[in-house]
């Protein structure tokens, strides 16, 4: 695998991670994991300070998460608070609500519009919108994913090509402050670990989408 | 408005070549993650490749507004599958394309952050989200061991006053097949006493003309209807008759935005409305301004209404219900001038220990000034929710079946075990026998043909011992689909009735007060509806027009429409065979083969999409199509329509035309004590060519035979009756009379106007002389001396679930608030906007005062759209987490009458005694 | 050439909101902003009207001739705009305007901070960005007693006349 495969298979995994974190509540092995200690803390020299923060964070909820049926409770119960409801989540998880102050705004057009224009859309069984979080993060995994099949150098750069865009015109425009919010949430505690990770990781993902730009 | 691009770059400076470091650090956690990715419990596939149109599209669907039911039509938008916005239907003939703010809100509020989007249930105190699948089990589970171990009747069902006809019929059906009477919806509460007042008097409990007909009255008596709030484009077709010189006279307790308008004005006591109609018609009768012609051929009991009439003259009336004399001889000087007349109704009639009877009594006048059944005359009660007609129609009420056959007669339901066998729409069989084994037997009789519990007192079902309630064993589950309960009075009983039972479910696209108001951390399953526009189907309007509305926006998140609901239910619960429709235009064709009293035949699914198509060629003058496809029809063909040709009855029981041109006439088909036949006197005018008809046998003939040979004779199937003016003799009052209020404000005239004796109605005894005693006793009347009105806004709509939680709409209206007169604020020493407490014998409301002329010194009025506050306590923490309304008050019906109407249970909202003081 | 006009009939106007909200959602109009308004003179008592307000579009607008930075300008079809681009804010039109059309509102309250102004533009431009579009205020369309006429001046006064020859037929005076 050459360097740049091997960077798309991390990005695309992290991508992964990040995403299934917002699409529904966290799986039952993530708290067999985080019980087990078997949740890798990476070596935080290299990364941004959010990102740090956020890993530190999530070592010290490791410490502390004693039983697993108790820690999947826990989590499932913050994510359907913070993100589910009834009714309206304390967070919106939607690119709409922090840009359009309204759901079905829109930004809900326009990504409908890149997605599209990219060849996919969502699938008759996923049942939110396409400006959710979890969406637009599977978008970036489906690209990388794409750029790992590619053929030639030049799919490729067209799949990074159109992760900066994406990145600059929709997920950098509001996911940090949605990150932001979900961290000053009373109700998050795990989550607080996962919002610090993903706006790190967004910040560290743009810088490396042009490093490989220029690198082809 | 755009957020900044967030630039919060961490110091360390990245390198070339920094991927490499940063792709090994985190390659462990990232591997993990694709792990967690596919362990998914809910969602299954989210991205897909799109072969598709390549470029989004714009489409355009037109369908009906989903608040009140003038039936507005509009135009949805949805850019790239997505409701962005509406367009006027300019063509729709009855609104022209104009809509009040609720309407002109639908997108905003079907696109509402609050929408319930998953099914979710209620444990240890936290909300938990569940697969449809595991919801229907659990319920089906609750609702099976219920049924096993307590019976059928200890589940109630109530709501869907919004649900299409087509679904209205499926949950009366569910209820059939499950074994329970105890099914009722919100007409109970609203227009209930019209049914039974209207179809005792004229052979059917509704609207006699249509919105459109209303343009061609010569004067509009508002008495209890604030149209221009509760159904402001009816104000349209005021206009256009005012416009041409019609009148418009108004009583009502309280100066509205309707009355604002009148030529005029007339302010009464609240609770006095049948003494002052009685007032009016002796007026009339001194002066001899009766159609005496009329009377004497379409109408029975006449003489025995001038008995009771006699002793109503202006002088008393005035004396009962603050209306000078010479008002009350002014109003009926202009009402009887200016005929036809009509008289518009709404709450303000309904809401009444007497309510009833206060209907029959704006029969009467009607009768009398011989305006039934003329286009712009007759008795016009407007109606509140889309589909409140149809879901009365297709009777989800605990003593009808589907078209108004009664649940006490045998012969109902072997009706339906016919129906529901011979359909062809679905494959269930069903006996008579096997039918009535669904039911439990009490007390050595089946409950089959036992009346159930209404939605005005089912909380008694739950809270009262099993001794006092006329059913094997207490409720003990509760499914609330579409009803938002602050609309129910009693709301302290009903909340302790909700922390008692042992499962709530509540269908809803909006987490209602349903959710919220009991205190309980367990047993509470919400189920995410689909909105009215994410449906199709049909509705009724409030003139009986039906109209056939398609799917705008396909459902949001993981919402269902009541119909796949059912379905899914029935399946579970052993009766899914007579469920298995395939579309909801078969549900129309099972309608159609067995909802017969009212003539819901000729609306066929095919007939109604294709008057939608062509609204164009309808005039919006008489409603009638003036050539094109729908030639001759009138919009919605509004029932009673008996054939498939026939173009439906705009004006009920008008003899001006043929029957197939829209004719009709009395129902025929109830006898004098002495057993007697009723037949018009006359033969209906020259070139209709009907005869002097008894009632054909047409309720019970599934081919449709007899409708057709009634109709080829000239006859409406109904025959050719009279309007009763006098009732049996089994009815207490068989004319009305006055009767004072239960909380009423003179001990005076409740010695000589008391009302009736404590009865059982609706498996539950209900006080009436006891209460309106004991309020006197307690001397209710100097404790609480300002009387106590509730109505609506016209940004708000029911229970407020929907409007409360959209921005638009809570701008303009953002909080609840109770109307005083200038003096009453200064006496308690409240300014504009102060907050005052309003306390009645019920329990007490924290609110706005907002002073205003609108309400005399000794009323006041409170909107009734509010919830998530009780007593002055912000209970939205019981809402989910940020799952609060956006516009939360203090609820009326916390404090509102205990009253409730002598015929159907209806509460007495509109009279009930309070004090107002500062907080 | 069609000169653009409204003309609220105030007899009918029952002050449904239905404007209001038609506005704010053709135009994205944000919460605390109105650019139509309907206003309840009398409230309660005999003689109560309701008014809807939103621009009038002057054939002579004093808030054009009020600003300073040459902001306002009037179409030639009688549509009057102001260009966000080049408005300082200052408020002089909302002084000038007898109707209260100009709105600054842009942020809590009514007066948070003073930006561009904004006001009804007969539905031709939304409150951010967009093309022109033709002129089909939709305030007037929704209009649920069709009491807000909107459309060309010579239409819009012939229906009027009609409605009032009408009234005066049965001997009512408009407007009494």
């Amino acid at each position: 695998m050459t360097e740049i495969e091997g960077c798309l298979q991390t990005r695309k995994n992290f991508y992964a991670f990040l995403y299934r974190m917002y699409l529904e509540e966290p799986p039952r092995k993530l708290a067999e994991d985080l019980v087990n200690k078997k949740v890798p803390i990476p070596d935080l020299k290299s990364l941004n300070d959010d990102m740090i923060e956020g890993f530190k964070m999530l070592k010290k909820f490791m410490e502390t998460s004693k039983d697993v049926e108790d820690v999947h409770e826990k989590l499932t119960d913050e994510y359907t608070r913070i993100f589910l409801g009834p009714g309206v989540p304390m967070v919106p998880p939607y690119e709409s609500m922090y840009i359009d102050d309204v759901m079905m705004g829109k930004s809900l057009l326009d990504v409908k519009k890149v997605y599209r224009k990219a060849g996919i859309g969502k699938s008759r069984d996923y049942p939110e919108p396409e400006d959710h979080i979890a969406f637009e993060l599977k978008f970036m995994h489906w690209l990388c994913e794409e750029g790992l099949n590619a053929g030639d150098d030049g799919r490729v750069k067209e799949c990074l090509t159109l992760q900066k865009t994406f990145m600059n015109e929709h997920l950098m425009r509001w996911v940090p402050k949605f990150c932001d919010d979900v961290y000053g949430n009373e109700r998050s505690d795990f989550y607080k670990c996962i919002a610090k990770v993903t706006k790190g990781f967004l910040l560290l993902d743009s810088e490396l989408i042009d490093e490989l730009l220029e690198d082809l | 408005m755009a957020t900044k691009l967030e630039s919060t770059f961490s110091d360390v400076k990245m390198t070339r070549r920094t991927f490499a470091k940063t792709t090994a650090a985190l390659g462990a956690v990232a591997a993990l993650g694709s792990g967690y990715a596919s362990a998914t419990k809910f969602t299954d596939k989210i991205i897909e490749e799109v072969t598709a149109s390549p470029s989004p599209t714009t489409k355009r669907t037109k369908s009906f507004c989903s608040f009140c039911s003038v039936g507005c039509g509009y135009i949805g938008v949805t850019e790239d599958g997505v409701f962005t916005k509406m367009e006027p239907w300019t063509d729709a003939p009855t609104n022209r394309g104009g809509m009040c703010s609720k309407g002109a809100a639908l997108a905003n509020v079907t696109n509402s952050p609050r929408r319930l989007k998953y099914p979710m249930e209620k444990v240890g105190g936290k909300w938990k989200r569940i697969t449809w699948d595991e919801a229907l089990t659990k319920i089906s589970s609750k609702l099976n061991s219920t049924r096993d171990t307590y019976g059928p009747d200890s589940v109630f069902f109530c709501g869907l006053v919004h649900g299409s006809n087509e679904e209205c019929y499926m949950f009366r059906k569910f209820g059939m097949l499950f074994g329970t009477n105890n099914i009722d919806h919100q007409a109970r509460l609203c227009h209930s006493t019209t049914v039974a007042g209207l179809l005792n008097t004229f052979g059917h409990g509704a609207m006699t003309g249509t919105p459109i007909s209303l343009q061609h009255s010569k004067c509009h008596f508002f008495f209890g209807s604030n149209a221009a709030e509760a159904h402001p484009v009816l104000m349209q077709k005021i206009f256009e008759a005012k416009d041409r010189g019609a009148k418009i006279v108004v009583a009502d307790p309280r100066f509205t935005r309707t009355a604002a308008k009148a030529d005029l004005y007339v302010r009464f006591r609240p609770g006095s409305d049948i003494a002052f109609i009685l007032g009016l018609i002796n007026v009339i009768i001194e002066n001899g301004w009766q159609d005496q012609e009329y009377i004497d051929n379409r109408t029975y009991g006449f003489e025995y209404v001038k008995e009771v009439v006699k002793d109503y003259t202006p002088e008393v009336v005035e004396g009962i219900t603050w209306v000078p004399a010479a008002q009350i001889r002014e109003v009926a000087r202009i009402i009887s001038e200016n005929r036809p007349s009509n008289i518009l109704w709404s709450m303000g009639v309904t809401q009444h220990s007497v309510g009833t009877q206060i209907v029959r009594a704006c029969a009467l006048l009607q009768c009398i000034l011989g305006n039934q059944g003329k286009w712009g005359g007759g008795c016009m009660p407007v109606r509140g929710h889309c589909n409140v007609q149809g879901a009365t129609d297709m009777c989800v009420l605990s003593h009808f079946l589907p078209g108004y056959y009664g649940v006490t007669s045998e012969g109902s339901w072997n009706w339906y075990a016919q129906c529901f066998s011979d359909t062809p729409s679905t494959s269930g069989k069903i006996t008579f026998d096997e039918l009535k084994a669904r039911f439990a037997t009490y007390n050595g009789e089946s409950m089959m043909t036992k009346i159930g519990f209404t939605v005005s007192r089912w909380y008694e079902g739950v809270l009262k011992p099993e001794a006092e309630i006329d059913q094997p064993h207490n409720i003990k589950v509760a499914v609330l689909w579409g009803m938002g309960m602050s609309s129910i009075t009693e709301m302290i009983k009903q909340k302790e009735a909700m922390e008692k039972l042992d499962m709530i479910v509540v269908v809803d696209p909006f987490p209602s007060v349903a959710a919220a108001l009991a205190d309980r951390a367990d047993g509470i399953i919400v189920l995410p509806a689909a909105t009215r526009q994410e449906g199709g189907g049909s509705l009724s309007t409030t003139g009986r027009e039906i109209l056939w509305r398609d799917v705008v926006v396909p459902p949001l998140y993981e919402s269902k429409t009541d119909m796949w609901i059912f379905q899914e239910l029935a399946k579970k619960l052993g009766f899914g065979a007579h469920f298995d429709y395939k579309n909801i235009e078969d549900v129309t064709r099972e309608i159609n083969l067995a909802v017969r009293p009212i003539g819901w035949q000729g609306q066929t699914p095919e007939r109604l999409k294709k008057q939608k198509e062509n609204a164009h060629t309808f005039d919006p003058w008489d409603g009638r199509a003036k050539g094109g496809p729908c030639n001759g029809e009138y919009w919605g063909l509004p029932w009673p329509c008996w054939t498939t040709d026939h173009p439906g009855t705009p004006v009920l029981y008008c003899d001006e035309a043929p029957v197939m041109e829209g004719g009709h006439d009395f129902r025929a088909n109830r006898k004098t004590d002495e057993g007697e036949e009723i037949v018009r006197g006359n033969l209906p005018p020259a070139g209709t060519g009907g005869t002097i008809h008894w009632t054909y046998n047409y309720a019970k003939d599934p081919t449709g035979e007899v409708n057709k040979q009634a109709v080829a004779e000239g006859n409406p199937p109904t025959g050719r009756g009279r309007a009763m003016l006098r009732v049996q003799a089994k009815w207490t009052d068989r004319v009305p009379k006055h009767r004072e209020p239960i909380e009423s404000p003179e001990p005076d005239l409740v010695a000589k106007y008391p009302t009736y004796e404590d009865k059982r109605l609706y498996r539950v005894m209900t006080e009436f002389k006891t209460e309106q005693d004991r309020s006197i006793a307690e001397g209710r009347h100097t404790k609480y001396p300002i009387i106590l009105s509730s109505g609506r806004q016209v940004e708000h709509h029911g229970a407020g679930a929907q409007t409360r939680n959209s921005e638009y709409l809570v701008e303009i209206q953002p909080e609840m608030y109770v109307e005083i007169n200038p003096k009453l604020a200064n006496d308690i020493g409240v300014k504009h906007w102060d907050m005052v407490w309003v306390e009645s014998a019920r329990g007490r409301c924290k609110v706005r005062a907002y002073v205003t002329e609108r309400v005399n010194e000794k009323t006041a009025f409170m909107p009734y759209h509010w919830a998530g506050v009780f007593q002055g306590e912000d209970y939205g923490d019981r809402y989910p987490d940020g799952a609060k309304d956006l516009a939360r008050g203090d609820s009326v019906n916390i404090i509102a009458s205990p009253g409730y109407d002598e015929q159907t249970q209806m509460q007495e909202t509109k009279v009930a005694l309070c004090k107002v003081y500062k907080a | 050439m069609t000169t653009y006009k409204f003309l609220p009939d105030v007899e009918r106007c029952i002050r449904c909101g239905g404007c209001e909200v038609a506005c704010k959602q053709e135009n994205n109009v944000p919460i605390g902003m109105r650019r139509i308004r309907v206003v309840t003179v009398n409230e309660g008592k005999t003689g109560e009207m309701n008014v809807p307000m939103a621009c009038m579009h002057c054939t002579d607008p004093a808030c054009l001739k009020a600003c300073p930075a040459k902001a306002i300008y009037k179409r030639e079809d009688g549509i009057v705009l102001v260009d966000k681009d080049k408005c300082v804010g200052c408020g002089y039109c909302a002084y000038a305007c007898p109707f209260g059309a100009p709105q600054f509102h842009h942020g809590e309250g009514l007066f948070s901070f003073k930006g561009t102004m904004d006001k009804c533009t007969y539905c031709v431009l939304p409150y951010e960005g967009g093309a022109e579009k033709a002129p089909e205020p939709k305030c007037a369309a929704f209009c649920a007693t069709k009491a807000l006429l909107a459309g060309d001046a010579d239409e819009i006064s012939a229906t009027y006349r009609q409605r009032a020859a009408m009234r005066l037929q049965k001997g009512e005076i408009p407007g009494e």
